[in-house]
């Protein structure tokens, strides 16, 4: 059992990568053993720091990631737990919040959280009696009690953000919620799902402009028709996918599922290029829910990509045209 | 000047947004279900809600006589529900937070009860839970904006919500110092 993670994002000349699993409504089976196949795997490659495991996404019930990420922690790959507000209260964050201390398992990333999904009988009862800002309190009191009583080892705790936002008032909503959260204690910001390179460069400019420099990881995903759909409708909270892109993804798709694929995997690398260039000190991995192969692709893809000019940059992938200045700075890279 | 952004907002961008044009009778409502509202809480808010001001220890000195007396729930049946319920859908929570968030409710006005900022799973200005209606973070910064204090948005660390005082007198509770804003 390793806790690397902290360590490998405090120190800023590395670019980590994470990767998110999402685990289902079962508790053994076939997607139970690939998620911890994945794992294992990416444990087995040594370039990933760290997987983060979902805690009930959407709002619908699914394994604890308590449980899985102890079996994985146990294998040697260190866990970010994704913590949420939805489905206890105080009572019962805090001793979750212990019982993840007593494990061993100290990344925590603190959401407020989807609203509640269905479950047994219908929909549940929405809790949110904290937070993420309250959450991220109560983690930083805990650590408190927990060097009192005698451990070192307090909790990292991360927070999200969702830069993607078309208005004012939510782009303002979100920047001043995450200057809270860092102002409690958050370690580090992992974003949302988004693919607007202008919006990930805002939420650097936004920081430097507060002086704060967290680490700040950008959200990849390996866009397949059916969840750039979910995400275009809105189906998936917080995530964005534009209508230009939409509609290019299922142009890759139609052709064979393996170019959609491929394209997928480009993107995801062009991605993790373009924030590296902006500063980001990391990239977080959704998407992968068969195989940790596609990951490895994107990082071959990621190491042989050479920027082909300016006219990739402006396809209509992105909302918009990206800046000049940002096609120099990774025109700088290479 | 350059030419409007017609759907994105970014922060340092020199390209303005363009706004769309209200009509004659969304001026209206807005006005009625946001300006007014939020100025006459605000005014009444800074004249009956603020520990500073000359008449807050009668205020307090009152509080107390109705609580030793048993009688904080008279003032909450006769006064303040007649008056919150209607402005603000208040759910009597006890521990009032509307100062926080331009005088709407947050238990009332947000499914997830957000104290502290916008979670992130509004679209286009309009809530994740109930896409018909708009953000309450949303129409807050809109109604800041309107007299200047847009920036204010969401900059107090608002503590846990004080499930003790459920269902209590939050006006009594505050000139007690009994609710989250004591210190």
């Amino acid at each position: 059992m390793l806790r690397i993670f902290s360590h490998a994002i405090s120190n800023p000349e590395n670019f980590v990568v994470t990767l998110e699993l999402v685990p289902g409504r079962e508790s053994a089976g076939r997607s139970i053993d690939t998620l911890k196949g994945i794992a294992k795997d990416a444990f087995s490659d040594g370039r990933i720091s760290a997987v983060s495991i979902t805690d009930n996404p959407g709002g619908n019930p699914s394994l604890s990631p308590d449980v899985l990420g102890y079996e994985i922690f146990k294998c040697g790959m260190d866990v970010i737990v994704h913590f949420t507000c939805r489905d206890l209260n105080r009572v019962g964050m805090e001793s979750r919040a212990l019982q993840l201390a007593r494990m061993g398992m100290k990344n925590i990333l603190a959401l407020t959280g989807d609203y509640s999904g269905k479950g047994f009988g219908g929909q549940g009862k929405p809790v949110f009696d904290f937070d993420s800002v309250l959450l991220t309190t109560l983690l930083k009191s805990l650590d408190q009690r927990l060097l009192a009583s005698g451990d070192p080892d307090l909790f990292f705790t991360g927070c999200a953000v969702s830069p993607f936002k078309t208005t004012e008032a939510e782009t303002l909503a979100q920047y001043g919620k995450l200057d809270k959260k860092l102002m409690a204690g958050a370690s580090f910001v992992i974003t949302q799902l988004g693919y607007d390179v202008k919006k990930f460069k805002e939420l650097i400019t936004h920081l430097h402009q507060r002086g704060m420099n967290p680490p700040v990881m950008g959200s990849v995903y390996l866009l397949s028709p059916r969840s750039a759909r979910a995400m275009n409708k809105g189906r998936v909270p917080g995530a964005h996918v534009a209508d230009t892109l939409f509609d290019q993804v299922i142009k890759e798709w139609g052709g064979s599922p393996r170019s959609g694929l491929k394209t997928a995997i480009d993107r995801a690398a062009k991605l993790g290029v373009i924030l590296k260039g902006l500063g980001y000190r990391g990239i977080h991995i959704g998407g992968i829910h068969r195989s940790f192969k596609a990951v490895g692709r994107s990082w071959t893809g990621w190491r042989k990509l050479r920027i082909p000019g300016k006219r990739m940059w402006e396809n209509s992938t992105w909302p918009n045209p990206m800046p000049r200045s940002i096609i120099a700075l990774i025109r700088s890279l290479f | 000047m350059a030419k409007p952004n017609a759907k994105v907002y970014y922060c340092f961008d020199k390209v303005p947004v363009l706004e769309e044009k209200k009509s004659l009778s969304g001026r209206i409502k807005e006005k009625l279900t946001d300006q007014y509202p939020h100025g006459f809480l605000r005014t009444a808010h800074n004249l009956f809600f603020d520990k500073t001001a000359r008449l807050a220890p009668v205020y307090g000195r009152l509080a107390d006589f109705l609580e030793k007396s048993n009688k904080a729930w008279l003032v909450k049946r006769i006064l303040e529900d007649p008056l919150k319920k209607p402005l603000l859908s208040c759910q009597s929570c006890g521990d009032c937070a509307i100062q926080h968030l331009a005088f709407l409710c947050p238990e009332s006005g947000c499914p997830k009860h957000t104290r502290n900022g916008a979670c992130g799973g509004s679209r286009d200005g309009f809530c994740e839970v109930d896409p018909d209606r708009r953000c309450v973070w949303v129409r807050a910064y809109d109604r800041l904006k309107h007299c200047g204090r847009g920036h204010t948005l969401g900059q107090d660390l608002v503590p846990p919500r004080m499930w003790e005082l459920n269902k209590t007198s939050s006006w009594v509770n505050f000139h007690l110092g009994k609710d989250h804003q004591k210190d």
